[in-house]
């Protein structure tokens, strides 16, 4: 094993047995560890584009209502036609950084399992999903919004359904990933101060179930189980944006502490 | 209502700090999802104040016999799952499977009732989600089930750690974390027995 010198800023990761783990992680350069941050704020990056475009420019909160004719929402969509498009375009530009967040959780969560652990990687999917969700239903608005004063309402109705009905119900990606992460925060890895304190792992636990009445949306058009309830939108993007900053702050701590830990 | 299990400082009453069951940070998740229950019921008040009569229409057609033993059968595991620790801290090892086998059994008739009782109203009316009090009710009772089934398998670990009686701290945890849970699940049955089925405006 002579690739564990501290020197090894070239050489290929050391061959990994499975007794050797976790504490067999190839040495990482100052380099590597910019990227790791890097990737941390791209989440921040993603909650700060997405409140703006989707409030500021497109006009969703609130969102064109669940009840609203197909007459009244397209109304909507062409009173704010250039502000849906561009908020739209902000929000598939910026939408992957969340999966970048990912990353660097999956990364910082391998520190704590193991690299045996599949915590990382159902993580790391159900972030990557929840970005592309982001994107895809930023598209439906998007088209939602082009030629809308030529559209017919019922179509423009039909792509502004999709698009709310999609980030609703797709929710379980993000429950997904936030069960992982807060089982990983719930692992006690011998360290004398754990990477996420435990209380983040429960907190991830409970925004998750929150997110289980998403599923209720398609059976109620008012109300706050409706798209654009109280449940079901404005405490689920609260919950998602506190989430997203609380676990960003202890990342980055935590990336520190794997930095100042002696290579072992 | 939650016993502390061999814990070294309750055996001091008195001078003893006073100790939360499982951990502080469990009450974080178990108090949360509490909040999200009450501001459910909060909705479903509110809803029920503006459309009366379909509300009172909606509860006449549920079967209170059903949404009363559902309600003695978790009752009745609650009360299982209070005295198993105590068992388990009494050294009496089977005793303490046995009950917890019991509280499993409560579950499992909790969810066969819940099926007959939403199949039958899924069958006599197919369009019942259009009625806000069934959008309501299929709302607050699916989202306790799945509480109930997480609570389940959160039994079945707390019956697995009986089993191996290692003795380890952790132990500790996941015995008051899986009754701990257990009886938030009972709890918000409680609550939504009375408001869904009994309560009129």
């Amino acid at each position: 094993m002579t690739e564990e010198t501290p020197q090894m800023l070239t050489t290929d990761p050391p061959t990994l047995t499975s007794t050797e783990r976790p504490s067999s992680d190839p040495p990482l350069t100052p380099r590597d560890f910019r990227a790791w941050r890097l990737c941390t704020w791209a989440g921040v990056a993603y909650a700060v584009t997405l409140l703006p475009a989707f409030a500021l420019l497109a006009h969703f909160v609130p969102p064109p209502r669940e009840n609203w004719s197909a007459e009244h929402v397209a109304a909507f969509f062409r009173g704010h036609e250039v502000g849906i498009r561009l908020g739209m375009e902000g929000l598939l530009m910026f939408g992957l950084t969340y999966a970048l967040l990912s990353i660097s959780l999956a990364r910082l969560m391998t520190r704590i399992e193991g690299r045996g652990g599949f915590l990382a990687g159902i993580q790391l999917l159900g972030g990557i999903i929840t970005a592309l969700i982001t994107m895809g239903c930023a598209l439906l608005w998007l088209t939602a919004s082009l030629r809308a004063g030529s559209r017919s309402p019922s179509e423009i109705q039909l792509l502004n359904d999709v698009g709310w009905m999609t980030i609703d119900v797709t929710i379980m990606a993000t429950i997904l990933q936030f069960l992982a992460f807060g089982a990983a925060c719930l692992i006690n890895d011998g360290r004398p101060v754990p990477l996420f304190p435990r209380w983040l792992g429960y907190l991830s636990f409970f925004f998750a179930f929150e997110y289980l009445v998403e599923y209720v949306m398609p059976s109620v058009h008012t109300g706050p189980f409706a798209w654009q309830g109280l449940l079901s939108f404005y405490v689920a993007l609260g919950t998602f944006g506190v989430w997203i900053v609380t676990v960003t702050v202890y990342a980055l701590r935590a990336i520190s502490t794997v930095q100042r830990e002696p290579a072992r | 209502m939650i016993e502390t299990i061999a814990h070294p400082r309750a055996e001091q009453p008195g001078r003893a700090p006073r100790h939360v069951p499982g951990e502080a940070g469990l009450w974080v998740f178990i108090l949360g999802d509490m909040t999200m229950f009450a501001l459910l019921f909060g909705a479903f008040l509110y809803a029920r104040q503006h459309q009366p009569a379909a509300f009172a229409a909606g509860r006449a057609q549920l079967s209170l016999a059903i949404g009363a033993i559902n309600t003695l059968v978790l009752l009745t595991s609650s009360l299982l799952v209070a005295l198993a620790p105590q068992a388990h801290r009494a050294k009496r090892p089977a005793a303490a499977s046995r009950m917890l086998a019991g509280a499993g059994a409560c579950a499992l008739t909790f969810v066969a009732l819940k099926a007959i009782e939403w199949t039958t109203l899924i069958s006599s009316h197919p369009h019942l989600t259009n009625n806000h009090f069934f959008a309501y009710y299929f709302a607050l009772t699916g989202l306790h089930l799945l509480h109930l089934m997480l609570g389940t398998a959160g039994l079945a670990l707390v019956h697995r750690t009986f089993r191996r009686g290692s003795g380890q701290p952790r132990d500790r945890l996941i015995i008051e974390a899986g009754c701990s849970y257990w009886h938030m699940v009972d709890l918000v049955w409680v609550l939504i027995f009375p408001l869904v089925y009994l309560a009129s405006t």
